[in-house]
């Protein structure tokens, strides 16, 4: 136990925010599969098997102990222009510069000639926005961080030559901060002023859920193979989230002190906060020959779980918000193409088609989603005697231009637009 | 059959093509009262004047600026201030208005006449048969000062007869051919009982019967004489109970060693449903209507003869003022609805719906009626200030783009609720300099709110209370 929470906290540390699946979910488990636009569920021939498809794990075990470590950078941007009735025309804002790098980590090792042991850390869901000090949209959300990190243990089975199952089930770990301006109408200046801030945060680990996973990994023969793969849900209840409230003067003393008798400035409160996480499916189909890897994937997020984004404070009732979200299902298409040009190298493409679960509605500062076109290509080296690689991985992201319409459950309406995203990053191997 | 394609493609473009805007904003008259004007913080200024729903409106139409009879500061009735919130004073600015009439009133000798129409203190009757002279003020005679600065002359030729008639606000409207008109008027017909705190049939609320005769020669003399144009008419503020003018004071009381007990009104002790107003505060910081021996009782009613206002509304009285509202809105409705150019846009679904905070949120900014840090009313506890106004200019463009397809953008809501309100003296100077023996609005505060609103009880009121001040002068 202790040395579990060793390792998650420094898989914390690594951590410091997450973005850029559709909705908040993330895909970046491996950089051949980046390269490959993540068509590796009929594939699943690396460690990565480990989020991809756990029977594909099965396949591997004449492979040996393996070890594969990396992580993958993604530089994300968007902008932002005012619709009315608020913030209205004329107002624009671009988010801050930010860089997050979900890591992945995988030992795999065999425990006979048909089953196969995994222990994997990942990162299935992070979003990371922040908007500038002054940003309109300040009094939803200024800057926000949820990570999730999936701790889990699978078993791959060979059942025979052709096919193979596996499953194994995660702990995940959540952590969430919400930081975000309190307005108020100054009677003085009868306008709108900020009044304090306040950031909400999860304490570290001890918001948790169990979920688990399953895949099926079939050789049809000719070179075809057919996989698939599920992810359950899973809930995350923050039991011992806190808020702290720090107050900004307005200038009036006698006003700063009526707010303070309303918002407990400078303590920290109980907070309580749920969100459901969506399970996810694929199906994949790929064809292979010594040359060349060729792979299509169709799968499903079960967004419509997330439905509300509830903070209650226990203490404080008149501060608790419900944002509706009423997010809906999501598709997502996967294309993947290999072509290994000499013994030790690979060069791979990738597209993905990625359907945001988001309704426009509940686009916002905290988040503000569109559909996707990833478009990928990447790099394998394998050494002289196998025993060592890396792969590395470059991911063009371009987000669709949304606007709220007028219709902003949050009443921030706008154009969200220039959203783009570079991914880049590399995964070592080890075999012994 | 090519001809067939291009005709098929030619009538599917025309379907295609977005629906004409149906309202021609280029010359648009508002007809109103003080909520039209403008009227903030107990004053008429050019400040609020120029952010009232009417500009806001012309505004988004691309209208350009509605001329109207612009006040300089600090506006005609000084404006009133928040001075301090600890103790709660809210008083008239010190400025001095400028000596000169017409620098005072800058806008007087514009040689047209002004699209806003909204008179201060207005009833519906007030619209069809009050005229003003600006020659009176040129003598120093402001008795008559919201109508000699608005409609400015007494009569004008009829343009087909040439025969002098009086030149009223509806006249003034008419005369001026619109295009569009907005009418709000009805409020003074009945919250006057609310400032004086008593229903009084003739004094404080107009006869239901004199209303719609009244209502009906105003909407269906402008329906009549302007056909082409469109005339949309908003209904009574629908509830005495949904401003802060009438729910900001408590109607109990904390006595040391005995506990919190109502306070006392001269018919008995204040019950759940009944309500104090503003002035109330100041009485009751001067220890009247205390439940300790001594202590005089808060006044319950108007009295018509002395024109000393009231400070309870009991719940029988919010319930006749609440029902007069109910009458004149189905009045409103009513008369709207046999004019095919007259469009009733109902400003009481949307209040109800700020009252049960229901209310749209601005990007996280929730706007409530509550006094002083709610946003939408001003110091007055009865109009609004400029986000009140916006409030009202988004309701209405929202009605006027669904029901008349006017295409109107919205306001932008960011720079107005950011933007503040008119301060002529910086408030971190008047801080820590507020008597404690006074509260909410002053004396002289809730005067200038009743000479705006009721200027004959106040005029009646004013003359002994001016006695009252001289005597403990000389003392």
């Amino acid at each position: 136990m202790k040395r579990q929470i060793v390792l998650t906290a420094v898989v914390l540390a690594l951590l410091p925010s997450l973005s850029w699946g559709a909705g908040f979910a993330l895909f970046e488990a491996g950089n051949k599969g980046l390269s490959m636009g993540g068509a590796m569920t009929a594939v699943a021939d690396d460690p990565s098997a480990w989020f991809w498809n756990p029977a594909g794990m099965a396949f591997q075990i004449d492979e040996g102990t393996q070890i594969m470590a990396g992580a993958i950078f993604i530089i994300p941007k968007q902008d932002f222009e005012g619709e009315p009735p608020y913030p209205g025309t004329g107002y624009s804002a671009t988010q801050e510069d930010l860089l997050f790098y979900p890591p992945h980590f995988y030992i795999a090792k065999p425990l006979n000639d048909q089953f196969n042991f995994t222990f994997g850390i990942g990162a299935p869901f992070g979003l990371g926005t922040e908007w500038p000090d002054d940003f309109a949209g300040r009094y939803i959300s200024q800057k926000t961080d949820l990570q999730v990190i999936d701790i889990g243990g699978q078993l791959s089975w060979k059942i025979c030559d052709h096919f193979a199952i596996g499953g194994g089930i995660d702990y995940m770990l959540g952590t969430i901060e919400l930081n975000r301006n309190i307005p108020y109408i100054d009677p003085y200046s009868q306008s709108v002023v900020d009044v304090g801030k306040v950031t909400l945060g999860t304490d570290g680990l001890s918001n948790n859920a169990w979920a688990w996973n399953a895949g099926v990994l079939i050789k049809l023969g000719g070179g075809f193979s057919l996989g698939g793969m599920y992810r359950s849900s899973f809930t995350l209840k923050s039991t011992s989230a806190s808020a702290e409230f720090t107050q900004i003067p307005t200038g009036n003393a006698d006003f700063d002190a009526l707010v303070a008798t309303a918002i407990p400035f400078g303590g920290s409160t109980d907070v309580a906060t749920v969100i459901d996480f969506p399970d996810y499916w694929q199906v994949g189909l790929a064809w292979s020959n010594e040359k060349f890897t060729i792979s299509g994937q169709y799968g499903v997020m079960g967004w419509s779980s997330f439905k509300e984004l509830n903070i209650e404070f226990p203490d404080y009732p008149y501060l608790n918000s419900y944002t509706p979200e009423n997010y809906e299902n999501s598709a997502q298409y996967r294309f993947g193409a290999e072509w290994r040009v000499a013994r030790k190298w690979a060069l791979r493409a990738g597209y993905v088609f990625d359907e945001t679960p988001q309704p426009i509605e509940s686009m916002s500062p905290l988040f503000a989603d569109g559909d996707r076109d990833c478009y990928s290509a990447g790099v394998g080296y394998i050494s002289k005697n196998s025993n060592w690689g890396i792969d590395v991985a470059y991911e063009y992201l371009e987000l669709e231009d949304r606007s709220t319409q007028g219709r902003s459950y949050d009443g921030f309406e706008g154009h969200f637009y220039n959203g783009t995203a570079h991914l880049f990053g590399a995964s070592l191997f080890w075999k012994f | 059959m090519m001809k067939k394609t291009a005709l098929v493609l030619l009538v599917t473009a025309l379907l295609a093509a977005p629906a004409m805007a149906q309202v021609d904003f280029s010359r648009y008259v508002a007809l109103g009262d003080s909520l039209t004007a403008g009227v903030a913080s107990g004053s008429i200024m050019d400040y609020y004047q120029l952010r009232a729903y009417p500009q806001l409106l012309a505004n988004q139409a691309g209208a350009g600026l509605l001329q109207g009879p612009f006040v300089a500061p600090p506006g005609l009735e000084p404006i009133l201030e928040l001075e301090s919130l600890s103790p709660l004073v809210i008083d008239s600015t010190d400025m001095l208005p400028p000596a000169d009439p017409f620098a005072y009133f800058y806008n007087l000798t514009l040689e047209s006449p002004y699209q806003n129409l909204g008179l201060s203190g207005a009833n519906t009757n007030d619209l069809l048969t009050k005229t003003g002279n600006a020659l009176n003020l040129a003598a120093g005679n402001f008795d008559n000062v919201v109508y000699d600065v608005t409609l400015r002359v007494p009569q004008q030729p009829d343009p087909n007869t040439g025969e002098m008639v009086d030149y009223t606000a509806m006249v003034a409207a008419i005369g001026q051919q619109p295009t569009f008109v907005t009418v709000w008027i009805g409020n003074n017909d009945v919250l006057g009982a609310v400032l004086g705190a008593t229903p009084i049939e003739g004094i404080t609320m107009t006869p239901v019967d004199s209303f719609a005769a009244d209502y009906g020669t105003l909407i269906g003399g402008l329906a009549m004489s302007l056909p082409s144009a469109q005339i949309v008419v908003l209904d009574v503020f629908g509830d005495a109970r949904w401003i802060p003018f009438t729910t900001s004071v408590s109607i109990t009381v904390d006595v040391p060693g005995v506990g919190t007990v109502p306070l006392m009104g001269e018919d008995g002790p204040l019950v759940d449903g009944d309500y104090l107003t503003l002035p109330a505060a100041s009485l009751i910081g001067q220890g009247v209507g205390l439940p300790i021996p001594g202590s005089p009782p808060l006044p319950e009613n108007l009295d018509p003869a002395t024109g000393a206002p009231g400070v309870i509304l009991r719940a029988a009285e919010i319930d006749v003022i609440n029902e007069r509202i109910a009458t004149f809105n189905s009045i409103i409705a009513a008369t709207a609805d046999q004019f095919p150019n007259v469009h009733l846009y109902s400003i009481n679904e949307l209040f109800a719906e700020i009252v049960a905070g229901h209310y749209q949120r601005f990007g996280g900014i929730h706007l409530t009626t509550d006094f002083l840090t709610g946003g939408i009313f001003s110091y007055d506890g009865f109009h609004p200030q400029n986000i009140g106004q916006a409030v009202v200019a988004e309701g209405l463009i929202e009605f006027l783009n669904e029901n008349l397809n006017a295409g109107l953008p919205m306001l932008d809501m960011y720079s107005i609720l950011t933007e503040g309100g008119w301060n002529g003296v910086s408030p971190a100077a008047l801080l820590g300099g507020g008597d404690p023996k006074q509260a909410r609005l002053t004396d002289e505060a809730f005067l200038q709110l009743y000479r705006l609103m009721l200027p004959e009880m106040a005029a009646r009121w004013q003359t002994p209370q001016q006695l009252d001040r001289d005597v403990s002068a000389a003392d």
